[in-house]
């Protein structure tokens, strides 16, 4: 009897994909340095805050793309388990967003701490921010060693999806805490309901280029890391096939 | 002792550093990853040849080479084309 196996495929990067990403990346490089230029010499010190308020131009935008891209896995997840919906696809979409969305958290951890030394004289406080947080990052560390079990793929795939939606609600809840509790860490700089944004000019300017930066920046990498985690999955498949052929071809 | 302005620029300079570090760290990679992940599909695609045909030094026959080795299918039904060799042998 011979099964006949699906043979693997010597496919090229996928040319729209390979254009979009081009197309992102430069976008995210010639924004970097934009921001660079405005954020470290064009925008003033601030009276209070001094040098230390070009930090406004980082940090947030940073802790925003780690809640987006929690959001994003949380989606993806929720495509995974909707019958209709269901793909592979969507569970490589939720593992990659949910590792980028690690990275930011570290990153939102690590710049928010040497602002905090400056500005509260400390390097860390249980504030409910600032655990909240930390928590999303453990967390979500959590559902990265989860994907990394063994066992079939596509309880595996549940597994993981029921894990992401069921760790999102610290998302709101973390982005929220600084309304709903007195918090050392201040509010909204840019978003304050009935009240004027924070800083203005230049300040404003460079804080909302910002949000687009690492927007478009975040759009990049999740497409690198989406075909990293197809391209994984498909080898993870197709392993046993080549792990036979070679076999066989030893036994020649 | 620094001043306070010098203080100042100095967690700039770590607040900035730390997130090129890390961003910066993550996103080559990443793009490592792919790279190398696209260099042995096509690696181990070109050394097995593509067609599939028993005859193109594709995986499919692969049951008749060897006894004992299961015919091979990908993924989940790996278990269920075993469980059928055991089965018919």
């Amino acid at each position: 009897m011979t099964v006949v196996s699906p043979a693997p495929t010597g496919r090229s990067r996928n040319p729209t994909l390979a254009r979009v990403s081009f197309v992102l990346g430069g976008l995210s490089a010639l924004g970097v340095a934009v921001l660079l230029v405005l954020g470290l010499i064009v925008s003033p010190p601030a009276t209070v805050q001094g040098e230390t308020v070009r930090l406004v131009y980082v940090h947030p935008a940073v802790a925003m793309i780690m809640f987006v891209a929690f959001g994003v896995c949380a989606l993806a997840s929720l495509a995974y388990l909707w019958p209709r919906t269901r793909s592979p696809r969507w569970d490589h979409l939720a593992g990659a967003s949910a590792e980028v969305g690690v990275v930011f958290a570290a990153a939102t951890l690590v710049s928010g701490s040497i602002w905090g030394r400056y500005s509260w004289g400390i390097w860390w406080t249980w504030d409910a921010l600032l655990t909240l947080t930390l928590m999303l990052f453990v967390v979500f560390v959590g559902y990265l060693a989860l994907r990394r079990t063994g066992g079939d793929p596509v309880a595996r795939a549940k597994r993981c999806a029921l894990t992401a939606l069921l760790a999102f609600p610290l998302v709101p809840i973390d982005h929220y805490s600084t309304s709903w509790w007195n918090t050392l860490h201040q509010g909204d700089t840019i978003l304050r309901i009935g009240k004027a944004p924070l800083i203005e000019g230049w300040q404003l300017v460079t804080m909302l280029l910002s949000f687009v930066v690492f927007t478009v920046l975040f759009a990049w990498i999740l497409l690198h890391r989406f075909e990293v985690e197809s391209m994984e999955a498909r080898i993870e498949d197709e392993g046993y096939v080549w792990a036979i052929a070679e076999r066989r071809a030893e036994g020649r | 002792m620094s001043s306070p302005v010098t203080a100042g620029w100095g967690y700039v300079a770590g607040g900035y550093g730390a997130i090129g570090t890390l961003v910066g760290g993550y996103v080559v990679s990443v793009v490592r990853r792919r790279r190398s992940l696209t260099r042995r599909l096509h690696s181990e695609v070109a050394g097995l040849g593509t067609s599939g045909s028993p005859t193109s030094g594709g995986p499919a026959g692969v049951a008749e080479a060897r006894p004992g080795i299961p015919p091979v299918t990908a993924g989940r039904d790996r278990e269920a084309a075993t469980a059928a060799t055991e089965e018919g042998s």
